[in-house]
């Protein structure tokens, strides 16, 4: 191969424009969200959990029962074309009734998440940044409580507030924060100690500054894992007790009020007690996917 | 000789690793031996040692990120510790920045680069709306980035220009010193030379006077006006740069330059190396009277009980050796 | 003297999420019995990936070696089954990595993994191996090994350490050694004692050794060959002495021009310009072309390895025949100016 007269000049390579010359990196959100598609148990949790709650807030408008309506004469049928789930005792649509149950559930799921993410947060994220004796008595006072099964706490609430809604948010929200508090706790112990934040404090950061902009964000991982885990434990609570009695009372359908109504007569009409506990399982389970999911795609050690 | 911009005065510093029931110390470690050294303005005052020698606990005592057990550090005179002082001491701790080791964990990775570096210029309000945003990209322009790479995250940088950020953000507050923790041990080879390059000149430009930490011996070398050795918390050898490199006091220096593997064979081939025996002990449990006496050819008796002094062998060439008097 | 491994047309690619990336490209090389061998490089530049293929730990996926055939005396080491590897690993091949906290298992005894080598490769009772595992210590310099038999890696230094990793290595006597990366971890004086121990391997049994790292001080003071490999190919291969003195690759002198001396007094740094390749889309032609202060209109066609000195290779169109700086860098390396 003979070279051309100019093949030896001296001509430079041209400066690589800026967008090309670093690595094709996918940012962290990214890279989960593809780790979590290709998970399918995590994928179906969430698109469950998406039809259950459009269907929560939008079914009953179409279902054209109340979940209040009685038919005596109805009363018990099996599931058909006009009752696609069958009607309880008292004729009341079953349909309609799970799906309002349903809305109770899920607003038991975010009055739990916000418990979680305002008290749990907090707490957990000043007792690690502050370290020493404060952290100490505030971890202290979370291990007494959690020492105690939230269950019995939460009875225990019950019993004293009276059976209602308001009530169970109530008591959720005293004790539900717990676990979160210690998630991120001991996340920020890890990483405060990390250079970007010696950096912030020598910048003259405040306290409130690191932990708002520094310590928090970082932790977004797994605060998002707990919060999705903690819901099905919420849900449960509230069916668990609507189920004997404590929770929120007739006629208003809670899935727990469906259970327990259902069971009554389970030898004979055993669909009144299958799709309120089909509904509570199919959730829990749908948010303990999705939340295993997440946990696995957002590791950092399993990045692609 | 002009008025020392940083002086520390017999500097310790323990940390207590388990404390017994009653709040007393069972375990400690003393990272710092009461050091004592002084910083010139617009000299770059280099600082060696192998691990467990405390240099870089010394640099964030220095920095204000730990509170000192005994002794002084002194900026411009004024003691940073000191509670009384508590209002001067967030004025001169602007004037101390620090520079960091890893490239990866310095910058906050949900910020964007831009966000990075107006952190101290919002913190301080030394800039509002329009000029802040030209005080940023003056910023990056003079640590050889483009302005683009405000918008970008620290993962989609390399680590020099990660590196390059870290020195943005630390010259945002315009200050005096900056303290060097190992800034380029983490990078490439042929990006550590940019960024030494980068940081020579910024110390021309600004005035900056730097206190930079490695355990890259040529590269100190190459950088520094001055030199001390540390080992296992005390300082043991204070000179400047050519004459501590050419005339090594202290046998541990000497046993340290030596070991450094030179990027020529011929040279190599013939090299006689001081090897000292066994490992560097635990700053747990560290030997008594002078540290390195374990491991030191020349040992006396005296070395095993009395602790050297630091003394002026010669005008700024200082050693802590019972040997050198 | 023999050649003991022979590297022929090694290419290794791996799959990512974001592409393909071509690791390793073409490598060709080899190392005589009794013979010390740097390779050079910066982070990416595939000599990592180098090593684990010669040793076929590779991870396939998503590592695939998608060319080249390696061998060992006249084993080809490519053509093996895992089963096969296993008995050449450790007993012909050893290999020393970067963090011995890591490659150390935790929960087991010194004693135990150091007899483990024997109880595989020599069929060696419990009681016999320990005995040889104390022997091993012994051979490097770590005192008192009776009573570092029943230690764990976490109550050793890091400098114990890689001695105890040196004395796996060695165990059954080796023929040829990898270290990749062994004293980047290490303090300086440290560091100084690992490198002691090996060249006194390398000068008493006769055991090769290829030393991976990015630290030139460390190679010229172990290695009588050296290779530089960049973005995975070799760009310059050439006993030390030459490399050093008389460097003929533009990427290799300017890495030797970056690189502060520790007996000299301050003299300017010269940086290489621009930032290492992106794997992801290197450019056609010179790879090193866009960092290149002597870039040439042909250098947008991909050099070859071309001769420009005894055992002195360089894949610089410098070199070429045709090329009217030829003359300058035979004589005494690359002062063009």
């Amino acid at each position: 191969m003979k070279p051309t007269p100019t093949a030896f000049h001296s001509t430079p390579f041209p400066q690589e424009p800026l967008s090309t010359s670093l690595a094709t990196g996918t940012s962290y959100w990214q890279d989960a969200w593809r780790r979590l598609r290709n998970n399918k148990l995590a994928l179906a949790g969430l698109i469950f959990i998406l039809l259950i709650t459009l269907a929560a807030i939008a079914g009953p408008y179409f279902s054209g029962y109340s979940y209040a309506d009685q038919d005596l004469p109805e009363a018990n049928q099996p599931p058909s074309s006009v009752h696609w789930f069958g009607t309880d005792n008292l004729g009341r649509d079953l349909l309609t009734r799970v799906l309002y149950g349903a809305r109770i559930s899920l607003s038991i799921g975010v009055a739990a998440s916000f418990i979680n993410l305002t008290v749990g947060v907090l707490y957990g994220g000043i007792a690690g940044y502050a370290g020493g004796r404060i952290d100490n008595i505030m971890m202290r006072i979370v291990d007494i409580l959690y020492g105690i099964p939230l269950l019995l706490y939460i009875i225990l609430l019950m019993v004293v507030l009276g059976p209602g809604l308001l009530n169970i948010f109530l008591a959720l929200g005293l004790v539900y924060w717990l676990g979160m508090a210690r998630i991120v706790r001991g996340q920020i112990l890890a990483i405060k100690k990390q250079e970007y934040v010696l950096a912030a404090r020598l910048t003259g950061a405040s306290p409130a500054r690191i932990l708002m902009r520094h310590l928090i964000p970082n932790s977004i991982g797994p605060i998002l894992i707990t919060t999705t885990l903690a819901i099905p434990e919420a849900i449960f609570t509230e069916a668990f007790l609507s189920f004997i009695g404590l929770g929120v009372s007739a006629p208003m359908a809670s899935w727990g009020v469906l259970a327990s109504e259902g069971v009554v007569s389970l030898r004979s009409y055993p669909f009144q007690l299958l799709y309120p506990a089909l509904a509570i399982s199919i959730t829990m389970l749908s948010f303990n996917f999705l939340g295993d999911g997440l946990r696995d795609s957002l590791d950092p050690r399993m990045r692609k | 000789m002009n008025n020392p911009i940083l002086s520390v005065d017999h500097l310790s510093k323990i940390f207590v690793l388990h404390r017994t029931f009653l709040g007393g110390a069972a375990a400690s470690v003393k990272a710092i031996d009461s050091v004592s050294f002084s910083i010139f303005p617009g000299e770059t005052f280099g600082l060696v040692g192998e691990t467990g020698c405390g240099k870089s606990t010394l640099a964030r005592t220095i920095a204000g990120l730990y509170q000192p057990t005994d002794g002084k550090v002194l900026f411009k005179g004024h003691n940073l510790h000191a509670p009384q002082e508590k209002h001067n001491s967030i004025v001169f701790k602007r004037q101390i920045q620090m520079i960091f080791q890893d490239p990866y964990a310095s910058l906050n990775p949900r910020m964007t680069i831009r966000d990075i570096i107006e952190e101290p210029l919002s913190i301080h309000k030394l800039a509002k709306g329009k000029e802040k945003e030209a005080r940023i990209s003056s910023l990056l322009h003079q640590v050889g980035l483009n302005a683009e790479y405000g918008s970008r995250f620290p993962h989609e940088c390399s680590g020099g220009q990660r590196q390059r950020v870290g020195i943005a953000r630390a010259l945002a507050v315009n200050p005096e010193l900056i303290i060097c923790d190992e800034p380029i041990s983490a990078l490439d080879v042929s990006i550590q030379a940019q960024v030494i390059n980068l940081l020579e000149q910024l110390q021309t430009e600004l005035g900056l006077t730097y206190l930079f930490i490695a355990h890259d011996l040529s590269m100190v070398r190459h950088i520094s006006t001055r030199v001390a050795v540390m080992y296992l918390g005390s300082l043991v050898e204070l000179a400047p740069t050519e004459e501590l490199y050419s005339q090594p006091l202290h046998p541990y220096t000497q046993a340290l330059l030596s070991a450094i593997p030179i990027p020529d064979p011929a040279i190599e081939a013939h090299r006689n190396r001081i090897l000292l025996p066994g490992d560097i002990p635990s700053p747990l449990d560290p030997p008594s009277g002078c540290k390195f006496h374990n491991r030191c050819r020349y040992a006396m008796p005296i070395c095993q009980k009395i602790s050297p002094e630091l003394t002026a062998t010669d005008l700024n060439h200082y050693t802590a050796c019972h040997l050198v008097k | 003297m023999p050649v003991l491994l022979e590297v022929r047309d090694l290419s290794v690619t791996f799959h990512t999420y974001a592409g393909t990336v071509l690791a390793v490209n073409n490598v060709n090389f080899s190392i005589n019995q009794g013979e010390t061998l740097g390779i050079v490089g910066e982070s990416g530049c595939g000599k990592s990936a180098t090593a684990q293929a010669i040793m076929g730990i590779l991870p396939q996926p998503p590592a695939e070696v998608i060319n080249g055939h390696i061998y060992l005396n006249t084993t080809e080491l490519t053509a093996l089954s895992e089963k096969e590897l296993q008995q050449i690993r450790g007993k012909k091949i050893s290999m020393i990595f970067q963090d011995p906290m890591t490659a150390l298992n935790p929960v087991l005894t010194i004693g135990l993994q150091i007899a483990e080598m024997f109880m595989q490769h020599q069929h060696l009772a419990h009681q016999d191996a320990l005995r040889l595992a104390e022997k091993a210590l012994q051979s490097v310099d770590i005192p008192a090994p009776k009573a570092r038999l029943e230690q764990y890696p976490h109550q050793l230094s890091g400098g114990m350490r890689q001695r105890v990793m040196i004395a796996m290595a060695l165990a059954c006597q080796p023929q040829l050694i990898i270290a990749d990366e062994p004293t980047t971890a290490l303090d300086v004086t440290i560091q100084a004692q690992i490198i002691d121990l090996l060249r006194s391997k390398n000068q008493n049994s006769g055991t090769s050794i290829i030393l991976i790292s990015h630290d030139l001080g460390v190679i010229a003071s172990l290695c009588q060959r050296v290779l530089i490999m960049y973005a995975g190919e070799i760009i310059e291969s050439a006993q030390a002495i030459d490399l050093y003195h008389k460097p003929a690759h533009p990427y290799t002198y300017g890495l030797l021009q970056s690189v502060p001396r520790p007996d000299r007094k301050n003299q300017g740094l010269l940086s290489i310009a621009g930032q290492p390749p992106n794997l992801f889309s290197i450019p056609s032609g010179c790879s090193f072309g866009p960092r290149c202060p002597y870039a040439m209109e042909i250098c947008r066609q991909k050099p070859a390895l071309l001769p420009i000195g005894e055992q002195h290779f360089t894949r610089c169109w410098l070199a070429h025949p045709g090329s009217p700086n030829r003359q300058k860098l035979l004589q005494g390396g690359l002062l063009i100016k």
